[in-house]
């Protein structure tokens, strides 16, 4: 029996702009998952606590901020630290071209720009939920 | 699988928080696992299920009673249920957003259930078996709402909580063929609003014609969730109810029962599993198959054979 796809979707940092994530949030649940929304203003260690706790299989992190070049790679740490090591973790926002090797080089499986249309997150962790943590 | 319930199991007895969501997934995703569960009760938690209408404030309310016994050195697992999308399947687990900073505490546990099944969680006693087993001091259950929905939290529980908002006007009414029977605690929530102490009289007066009942009167208490007003007396009312049932037997006569629900819980799932396998081997007969009777007979048989089986084996499986 196979358990529906759990993903924490949660926004780090003090950007106060959660519509996305929201909107997010519902295509998933409309897709068949179970979606932990936590909002706004999370700290890294909060957002891997949350990730343990509810034993996620995805974690979804929406950065408007611009500072995903340090938020990022604190996430992933906490997440590491904690044990939680076997999720999957992306990014939406804005995220500018060339600071995308970094954060997948950090361990992000994808990043997700404005407008990439909802059916392709979708289906993006349908395909790679899952798999191994990718990164340092 | 049973192997990693093992290995898990372990790792929740030394109270590592990993093995402990891992294998409360497990269990949801393979619910005849159950059956690798000690049978016997290893832990102490007071289980107290939170049933109430949606938007009653049920979720702030237990992040503030957790916060509150974490300050009293105790431990606690908050179990949240959420509705399930019936188009896709799917759930939006919103209860954990309003405990987030009790949830931070390392005594504070908060698992967010989508509540897949119509008639509750099937597998929820071998969930509680799990959180007994890593030692919480208390449990919380929280329902969906206040209906037919809460029956089976209600039923696992030690204690069942209700909470109430003034303003609702007749929800009074439609509560009471339900929660309202069995509430052991009544917790006004929202009282800064209007009519909350119409609300308490309301209640005391419909407990006062129930009075001469076997069910004792619930307290009724006030709060106020987001501003923490009220805390301390829900978790005083709920240490009270739960020694006083210890000392008259009625927490005894409770648990019995959650006792042999978690042991037909594991029987039947193993008893369905063996007639799913039977059942999945081959398509089913065409209308007028003079051969269906025969294959009908075939199955039974063969299942008398698994069943015969499991008896020969089941004292040593354990």
């Amino acid at each position: 029996m196979r358990r529906p796809i759990r993903v924490l979707i949660a926004k780090p940092g003090l950007d106060g702009h959660d519509r996305g994530a929201k909107v997010l949030a519902r295509a998933l649940r409309d897709a068949g998952m179970e979606v932990i929304y936590t909002g706004l203003f999370q700290t890294p260690e909060t957002i891997a606590r949350s990730a343990v706790d509810e034993d996620v299989d995805v974690v979804g992190l929406s950065i408007l901020s611009g500072a995903h070049n340090q938020l990022v790679p604190e996430v992933v740490r906490a997440l590491r630290s904690a044990g939680k090591e076997d999720a999957l973790v992306l990014v939406g926002g804005i995220i500018p071209e060339e600071d995308i090797p970094f954060l997948k080089a950090q361990g992000v499986a994808e990043v997700f720009g404005p407008g990439t249309p909802l059916s392709e997150i979708i289906r993006f962790i349908e395909t790679h939920v899952g798999e191994p943590v990718r990164g340092a | 699988m049973s192997q990693d319930l093992g290995n898990l199991l372990e790792g929740v007895r030394n109270r590592d928080r990993s093995c402990l969501a891992r294998a409360l997934s497990l269990l949801e995703r393979y619910p005849d696992v159950a059956h690798l569960l000690p049978r016997e009760r290893g832990g102490h938690a007071t289980v107290v299920a939170v049933a109430g209408p949606p938007g009653a404030g049920k979720s702030t309310l237990l992040g503030r009673v957790a916060a509150e016994i974490t300050m009293r050195d105790m431990s606690v697992a908050v179990l949240a249920f959420d509705p399930v999308s019936p188009r896709s399947g799917g759930a939006l687990l919103g209860d954990r957003i309003r405990m987030l900073d009790a949830a931070e505490h390392p005594n504070v546990y908060v698992r967010s259930i989508a509540a897949r099944d119509p008639a509750g969680s099937p597998v929820l006693p071998a969930l509680l078996a799990v959180l007994d087993l890593y030692g919480f001091d208390f449990v919380f259950l929280e329902a969906v709402g206040a209906g037919q929905e809460a029956s089976p939290l209600l039923l696992a529980a030690d204690l069942a909580l209700l909470v109430l908002v003034p303003g609702l006007g007749d929800s009074v009414q439609t509560l009471k063929a339900g929660v309202l029977e069995i509430a052991d605690l009544i917790v006004i929530n929202k009282s800064d609003r209007p009519g909350a102490a119409e609300l308490v009289r309301d209640l005391s007066a419909y407990f006062r014609l129930l009075a001469d009942t076997s069910h004792p009167v619930p307290p009724i208490l006030q709060t106020v969730g987001s501003e923490g007003q009220g805390i301390t007396a829900v978790l005083e009312a709920i240490t009270e109810l739960r020694d006083r049932y210890a000392a008259s037997g009625i927490l005894e006569e409770r648990r019995r029962h959650a006792a042999t629900r978690l042991w037909q819980h594991i029987l039947r799932t193993r008893c369905l599993r063996i007639i799913d396998e039977l059942l999945n081997d081959g398509p089913a007969p065409d209308d007028g198959d003079p051969e269906a009777g025969t294959r009908e007979r075939q199955l039974y048989r063969k299942l008398a054979e698994r069943f015969a089986l499991l008896a020969a084996s089941s004292d040593d499986s354990r």
